[in-house]
């Protein structure tokens, strides 16, 4: 393993630590009882007491945060509201929010891309007017818009999608699409600005002085060149796709890690939204990382480890 | 070719005959334990696996399910006789001990049941025989056949520490639990040892649908057979005209108030409570924003139930009236037609989107006769900590499933302030304490009226809360659905007995 890499990884470990606490923190710090939540107020004292004992909420903000860390390592952690292991509850969501991030991110990078890409070469060009006002479109339709608009007409109009829920890939088309317009948006103009500048560069006159052919300067020279600031934003995005899907998921009922989030807050399931985060967070570093990662193949400059 | 063959498919599949029917909720059940069931969404679905001694009936009363019959040989004992032949899922006969072991292990520690107070109440549970059954209370309790609406598990199941598995979770009923994905989708398969009749759908899927128009679009593309409320009112006509969906509807059991919290200075006044009864147009809200699928109100308890009374003081809307009562009460208006206000209150509510829109036009109604109202709109949980904290002056929120009377206790008693009640304005009347406590140990359903009868008409004339409106159940079901009735909770039970019609 690189040096760099190891670097990384262990650097996993401070950043958990410190979302774990904030998280901890400021969940404490909304008001609201969850054992009254829970029970009602029809609830007995004494079992409103019992249960506040069971999750040690009657405990000093200190020992609960040490008792917290201590059924973590141990994955002991239990959802309040459902009572059940949290890891229970996270993991068929957790598995649901990837395969919507990944299908919207598929759908945002294969649209983006190549209006990038065309638009910046044709510059100025009706192609450019129609790709821009494509991005500007991603970037102002909000999902709660777009959502229903899309339902509307592809599964009630034509008939040919179904409206909500997750099954195959005919469920996962819409809310992906409506995650991914908005990516699509922003990516494109990204991929347009970042190749403009890659065009213009000394080093492309060059190589169509020495003969090479266009689509070669394009596709080998500029594309990689102008992929790494895409890549960052990819990265970022798919990041805040993992929790940030809330709006589309509830759309189209679509059983995510950012709807249990939510949901988990309303009720006061501490547990569950420290679970939720962690698991948030630890993704969102983990595909920072493999970006990272992905900038010394798409560029010979970077070097992730020194030679010795 | 692949997406036409991708997309053909989900028409074969909403022409096939059903052996599942998909039934779409808004939010999922917390627990499937039927002695955790605290939630609508549990409550609605659980008696689908886990059937009671007793189920409310359609005139909100008790009436026997699990129970053949009973005897009450006084006031504080039952003897309950069994149905004989009744089945779990597992094959196991239902006994009394399955009752019995249900009943005393609502007092397990770390199982949190909202059953506890029942378990409190509840000095012994004996055996008779094997079908026969004797529960004595501590004291008189007139509400004990409706809490007795508790889903019954097998002994063993119910002796076992909790959390139980869900594959643990065994009943009587007509359904048995299937796949849980907690938040999401809960499936019920048919229960093969059930006695009474086989269901004619194999398996109900309740299927999590969050969002008001997919819930209604999903039905509308037919990927789930059948919604209840809530049901956005301004989507009732295009559904009432699809000629492929049956919309039916019934006066509902959940009740809307404006809850005042009498420790105000203000509030405490009840010439100033009156006056804001008199100035809210509740009409004009019924009507304009909740499009007729409410009622309004007079009291706690629904019109159809047993315990109604209809001859309470009534508070209909005349602004001219409440400027004077408001006036008699020592709240002149300081300019007149002016811009200042005669005092200001705060008003807590939800953010649900209808709520905000009904609290805002109870602040511009207030507004006319001259009091500033400040609407807060609260994410749920602090809602809820501040009203049981007692930090508001008006708050509104709603009873839900009010069937049993007693309901005048937990809300008005002035002992059942939160937490362990629901006085939350801290109403206090000796005489409607020594009522409701009087109801709660009766017997005698003739009595129990009479007396609930006298509470509806002090709290009618005393005002602790406003009552608005009561809601109207809508049921939507794909036409073809047949034989369902939504149970007067909102329960799914008749499921077992419904058909689908090709």
């Amino acid at each position: 393993m690189s040096p760099y890499l190891l670097k990384r990884l262990l650097w996993f470990f401070p950043v958990m630590l410190g979302v774990s606490l904030v998280v901890f923190f400021f969940i404490h710090m909304i008001p609201g009882d969850p054992v009254m939540v829970m029970l009602g107020e029809s609830a007995r004292p004494a079992q409103a007491e019992a249960l506040r004992a069971s999750l040690h909420l009657d405990r000093p903000l200190y020992v609960q945060l040490a008792l917290f860390f201590a059924d973590l390592a141990q994955g002991k952690m239990v959802s309040i509201f459902f009572q059940r292991p949290v890891l229970e509850v996270i993991g068929p969501r957790l598995l649901a929010t990837f395969e919507l991030a990944l299908f919207a991110m598929a759908i945002a990078v294969l649209i983006a891309l190549p209006v990038g890409i065309v638009s910046a070469i044709k510059k100025n060009s009706w192609i450019d007017f129609l790709s821009r006002v494509f991005s500007l479109l991603g970037v102002s339709m909000p999902n709660f818009w777009l959502g229903p608009l899309l339902i509307i007409l592809f599964s009630i109009w034509l008939g040919w999608l179904p409206v909500s829920g997750r099954g195959g890939i005919r469920h996962l088309i819409l809310p992906s699409l409506t995650l991914g317009m908005a990516m699509a948006g922003l990516l494109s103009r990204m991929s347009r600005a970042s190749m403009l500048e890659v065009l213009a560069a000394p080093y492309l006159r060059s190589g169509r002085a020495r003969g090479l052919s266009e689509a070669s300067i394009i596709l080998r020279h500029a594309l990689r060149n102008a992929l790494i600031p895409i890549l960052t934003v990819v990265g970022l995005q798919f990041g805040a796709l993992l929790s940030g899907a809330f709006i589309t998921e509830t759309i189209f009922a679509w059983p995510g890690i950012g709807r249990l989030l939510i949901n988990a807050i309303f009720t006061r399931d501490f547990p569950l939204v420290q679970a939720c985060v962690l698991v948030i967070a630890a993704s969102y570093l983990t595909v920072n990382l493999l970006v990272d990662l992905c900038y010394a193949l798409v560029d010979a400059r970077v070097r992730l480890w020194r030679e010795q | 070719m692949a997406a036409a063959a991708i997309f053909s498919c989900d028409q074969d599949q909403a022409e096939t005959l059903k052996p599942e029917i998909t039934v779409a909720i808004e939010a999922s059940p917390s627990a499937l334990d039927p002695r955790l069931a605290r939630d609508a969404y549990s409550i609605q679905i659980m008696p689908l696996a886990f059937p009671g001694l007793f189920k409310i009936g359609s005139n909100l009363e008790p009436e026997p399910d699990l129970v053949e019959s009973f005897e009450q040989p006084d006031a504080t004992t039952f003897i309950f006789r069994l149905r004989q032949g009744v089945r779990f899922a597992n094959g196991k006969e239902l006994s009394a001990s399955d009752v019995k072991a249900t009943l005393e292990s609502l007092n397990t520690p770390g199982l949190n049941s909202p059953y506890l107070e029942l378990a409190e109440r509840i000095k012994t549970v004996s055996i008779h025989d094997r079908h026969v059954l004797r529960i004595e209370t501590k004291e008189p309790y007139a509400p004990i056949l409706v809490e007795l609406n508790l889903g019954i598990l097998p002994e063993e199941i119910a002796r076992k520490k909790p959390p139980l598995a869900t594959g643990e979770l065994i009943g009587a009923g007509p359904f048995r639990i299937g796949k849980w994905v907690p938040g999401s989708e809960l499936a019920l398969e048919r229960n093969p040892y059930y006695s009474e009749g086989v269901p004619f759908f194999e398996r109900v899927r309740f299927r999590v649908i969050p969002e008001d128009i997919t819930r209604l679009l999903s039905l509308e593309k037919g990927e789930v057979q059948l919604i209840q409320t809530p049901i956005p009112a301004d989507e009732l006509a295009r559904l009432k005209s699809n000629p492929r969906l049956s919309v039916s509807e019934r006066p509902g059991i959940n009740y809307t108030y404006m809850g005042f919290n009498l420790r105000d200075p203000i509030l405490a006044n009840p010439g100033v409570r009156a006056a804001i009864a008199h100035a809210i147009d509740r009409d004009q809200i019924v009507c304009c924003l909740l499009k007729d699928t409410a009622s309004k109100a007079d009291s706690l308890i629904s019109p159809r139930h047993w315990a109604f009374e209809p001859e309470v003081e009534k508070y209909e809307y005349d602004p001219a009236l409440a400027k004077s009562l408001l006036d008699e009460a020592g709240y002149p208006d300081p300019d007149g037609n002016g811009p200042l206000p005669r005092f200001s209150l705060g008003y807590k509510t939800s953010q649900n989107q209808q709520r905000l829109w009904i609290a805002q036009a109870i602040a511009r109604q207030l507004g006319k006769v001259g009091i500033e109202v400040e609407v807060r709109s609260l994410e749920w949980g602090t809602l809820y900590a501040d009203i049981q904290a007692g930090n508001f002056q008006l708050y509104t929120l709603t009873w839900v499933g009010v069937v049993e009377p007693d309901i005048y206790y937990t809300a008005f008693h002035s002992q059942s302030l939160p937490p362990g009640g629901a006085n939350r304005g801290a109403y206090s009347n000796p005489e409607v304490d020594t009522l409701v406590v009087a109801a709660r140990m009766s017997q005698d359903r003739g009595a129990r009226k009479i007396l609930y009868s006298r509470v509806q008409k002090i709290l009618a004339q005393e005002i602790p809360c406003v009552s608005l409106w009561d809601s109207v159940d809508i049921v939507a079901a794909d036409r073809r659905l047949a034989g369902f009735e939504l149970g007067p909770g909102g329960e799914w039970t008749s499921l077992k007995s419904a058909r689908w019609r090709p």
